[in-house]
């Protein structure tokens, strides 16, 4: 029930916060643009397609690419001072010195922010499902998994945006944050990098990999919509199997939660 | 009587080396169950790391405290104990009803008893006209009222407070010092960190005074606050004959215009002869008032004499 009370309180402070004010903007900006380029029968951007389902999943995948990225962004900035400017605003200690364990405040707050940013991709990626359906008859049930991916990637910048503030203040936290995105991004550099010779650039290339697999789960979401990806011609030599990375993923959040929770648990809040 | 609060050889240490910083070394300390207990001490004395190291928000390097009889951050123990903090920023788009909510459901109230209490701790701290009013509307004051509301909403048994009084206005801190009145007449113990002299003064029942880390004095109002031989007195028609008397009898003496003047002497048989002076000297003794020491030449007395040694 604490638990729960903290998630709610969270998910009802972040819908105010001018980040998730401005990240709601740009997505109903988003929303009435997108579907001109989803114009019936593969028009506009999707001209060329060749017939309406293909144009159809073309549309949806580049749709949710970019509704994946929209939503890392806007799950960076939601959670950017969530720990470390509570604890020197002093909200934290009002928090803390509750009758539950600092693991439950934790998790609370983590479970706030998680809960609202798939609630928000769920709304706009069904949102852009719609506008497709209705035209081309793109089926729901191959879309719902790919979407879940885009969920996925969500929570864990979530989680990784507020297991770094833990440590370091809101400015920090988005330069460190933003860093590790560039960089692990970058899929088909990364990709590069794998498949070389060396064991040395190997090593580097999955290293990059797995310190954040929003990229290669991005992949795999894109190849769920029936879409080749640009990365596919280069294989790297990768550490866990391409359609498994989501497990990764999971436990890469499971994994950072239990980083913070070991951190703040003994951790000095003055 | 029971130990509310048990503190043994307590000390936090920050860095390690040359660097290290000390706030709190050795503290020991006990206050009883229903006492109002004030920690007094300059700034960076260690009265604050003291108390977040109580609330549970400081982990000790050295040392051991009880709260209720449960060891610090025993999670259930929690539930008896009220916090609040030195400074304290709040969530500004809630209602202030709406915050206090939420701080009982953090306290496992259900929903009845949040209710009865949210509506009992905004009359309580003067804020129930502002029940429905957004936070980011209150004045400095009103949030000081707010974080005392949470601190008291589960009625706890120990009451940790950090300035309380800091931002309060007069009536704030009347109301404030009802309350904790009221608390302790309940049986709540309360451990009060201030600044403001005169609060303590009013509603502590004994005080600790820290100085450097360290607890340099404890004991009853009473006890620190000793009578001392200054009087204010009102004399006409003084003659200069009585002032040189006056002079060599007093410790120090300094004379104010129109016959008034302030004596230091050395006990009650030198006031006796002060009145004897001014009477046989043919002037008329129209007023002499013995001072009390304050509270706050005590303690400026007691870091002053810490200090020299």
């Amino acid at each position: 029930m604490k638990t729960r009370a903290l998630a709610i309180y969270t998910v009802r402070h972040t819908l105010r916060s001018k980040s998730m004010i401005a990240g709601l903007a740009v997505s109903l900006l988003y929303l009435a643009v997108i579907p001109l380029l989803s114009t019936a029968g593969g028009g506009g951007a999707m001209a060329g397609a060749g017939d309406r389902g293909i144009a159809g999943a073309q549309f949806l995948n580049f749709a949710l690419g970019g509704l994946n990225l929209i939503g890392m962004f806007m799950a960076v900035f939601v959670s950017l001072g969530s720990v470390h400017d509570e604890i020197e605003r002093g909200m934290m200690a009002t928090l803390v010195t509750k009758p539950m364990r600092r693991s439950q405040v934790i998790i609370g707050r983590w479970a706030g922010y998680a809960l609202l940013m798939t609630g928000y991709v769920l709304i706009v990626g069904l949102s852009l499902w719609l506008t497709v359906a209705l035209d081309t008859g793109q089926p729901f049930w191959s879309y719902i998994p790919a979407l879940g991916l885009a969920c996925l990637n969500v929570v864990t910048m979530v989680t990784l945006t507020y297991a770094i503030s833990v440590f370091m203040p809101a400015t920090a936290n988005a330069i460190f944050a933003f860093l590790i995105f560039g960089v692990t991004a970058s899929l088909s550099l990364l990709n590069i990098a794998g498949a070389g010779d060396g064991i040395g650039m190997r090593i580097v290339g999955n290293l990059f990999r797995l310190s954040l697999p929003v990229g290669e789960v991005g992949d795999q979401m894109r190849r769920l919509l029936r879409f080749r990806p640009r990365t596919t011609p280069i294989t790297p030599a990768y550490l866990i199997p391409r359609g498994w990375s989501f497990l990764y993923e999971i436990v890469y959040i499971g994994a950072l939660l239990l980083l913070v929770v070991t951190v703040f648990g003994k951790r000095d809040l003055d | 009587m029971r130990a509310a609060i048990e503190i043994e050889g307590l000390t936090k240490t920050y860095g390690a080396g040359s660097g290290s910083v000390t706030p709190v070394d050795g503290l020991s300390l006990t206050v009883a169950s229903g006492e109002i207990f004030g920690l007094l001490g300059p700034n960076g004395a260690g009265k604050t790391t003291t108390i977040k190291m109580l609330a549970g928000l400081v982990f000790p390097s050295s040392g051991s405290a009880s709260l209720l009889g449960n060891p610090v951050g025993h999670v259930q123990t929690r539930v008896r104990i009220g916090y609040l903090p030195e400074s304290i920023s709040m969530n500004t788009f809630m209602r202030a009803a709406e915050y206090l909510d939420f701080h009982a459901r953090l306290y496992g109230m259900g929903a009845a008893r949040r209710r009865q209490k949210v509506a009992d701790v905004l009359e309580q701290t003067g804020l129930k006209e502002s029940a429905e009013s957004r936070v980011r509307n209150f004045s400095r004051g009103m949030m000081q009222r707010m974080a005392l509301a949470q601190a008291i909403i589960n009625e706890p048994e120990l009451l940790l407070l950090d300035e309380p009084a800091s931002a309060l206005d007069p009536i704030g801190r009347r109301d404030l010092r009802d309350i904790i009145i009221r608390m302790r007449n309940r049986g709540t113990t309360v451990l009060i960190n201030s600044h403001l002299l005169s609060e303590v003064e009013m509603i502590c029942t004994r005080i600790g005074i820290m100085n450097r880390g360290r607890l340099i004095r404890i004991g009853e109002m009473g006890a620190i606050i000793r009578p001392v031989q200054v009087v204010d007195v009102k004399t006409d028609g003084l003659s200069a004959e009585a002032m040189a008397s006056i002079e060599e009898l007093a410790a120090k003496v300094d004379f104010l215009a129109g016959g008034s003047f302030t004596a230091m002497l050395g006990n009650d048989e030198e006031i006796a002869r002060l009145v004897e002076i001014i009477t046989t000297s043919g002037a008329v003794l129209r007023e002499l008032s013995p001072r009390n020491m304050t509270l706050e030449a005590a303690f400026l007395e007691e870091i002053a004499a810490a200090e020299r040694s």
